[in-house]
């Protein structure tokens, strides 16, 4: 990806990645992880991501950081996609927001990058009762991507 | 006297990832989103098709 994006460290036992989200807010600690949540007959991980709160020790993914950074965050779960699903090859990533705000977030960060995003991953997305090839513009309920 | 866990912190920087790890994997939010996500696909499988 050849977007800004912020260098993240990978914690490979548990497919955990954090990285810091820079800007008027501060300085806030974002984490991705990957959950096996389907094993047969295909890997299918699910895909969370929020701010790390050290005081409730817990994820929060309904709050806006507001650092101004957006495009930045989402290149760089976008890149932690591409670092995961090379080191798990045939596995799939299912991505859904807590709310329907959220998972507008994935699909703006999927269009955003569309142009690498497509040539590398098919992505299907739940619309209208099922799941279909991925477009710009339909208000999808979930993802998924895998490498192609 | 508190300074042993943050001088084998410093010191090992494998146990620290294992505490995060640790620390990540217990959050609620994991544990939440993982099994809204599995109910999903249950209740909504993805065909083969998109998945070979």
């Amino acid at each position: 990806m050849k977007e800004v994006k912020y260098s993240f460290t990978r914690l490979p036992e548990a497919y955990y990645y954090e990285f810091f989200s820079e800007g008027p807010r501060g300085r806030v600690k974002k984490i991705v992880g990957y959950k096996l949540i389907e094993e047969r007959p295909n890997r299918i991980y699910n895909l969370g991501f929020g701010d790390w709160d050290d005081q409730t020790e817990d994820l929060n993914d309904t709050i806006a950081t507001n650092n101004h950074d957006r495009q930045k965050v989402l290149a760089t779960v976008a890149d932690t996609v591409l670092d995961f699903t090379k080191n798990q090859p045939g596995a799939s990533v299912f991505a859904q927001g807590s709310t329907l705000a959220r998972t507008r977030l994935y699909q703006m960060g999927i269009a955003a990058f569309w142009e690498e995003i497509g040539s590398l991953f098919v992505v299907v997305g739940y619309y209208d009762g099922k799941w279909q090839p991925f477009e710009k513009g339909k208000n999808y309920e979930a993802f998924l991507i895998k490498r192609k | 006297m508190n300074n042993g866990k943050n001088t084998s912190k410093l010191s090992n920087p494998i146990a620290e990832r294992e505490e995060k790890v640790a620390l990540y994997t217990k959050a609620s939010y994991f544990q939440k989103k993982d099994k809204k996500a599995a109910e999903f696909l249950k209740k909504h499988p993805v065909p083969a098709e998109f998945l070979k």
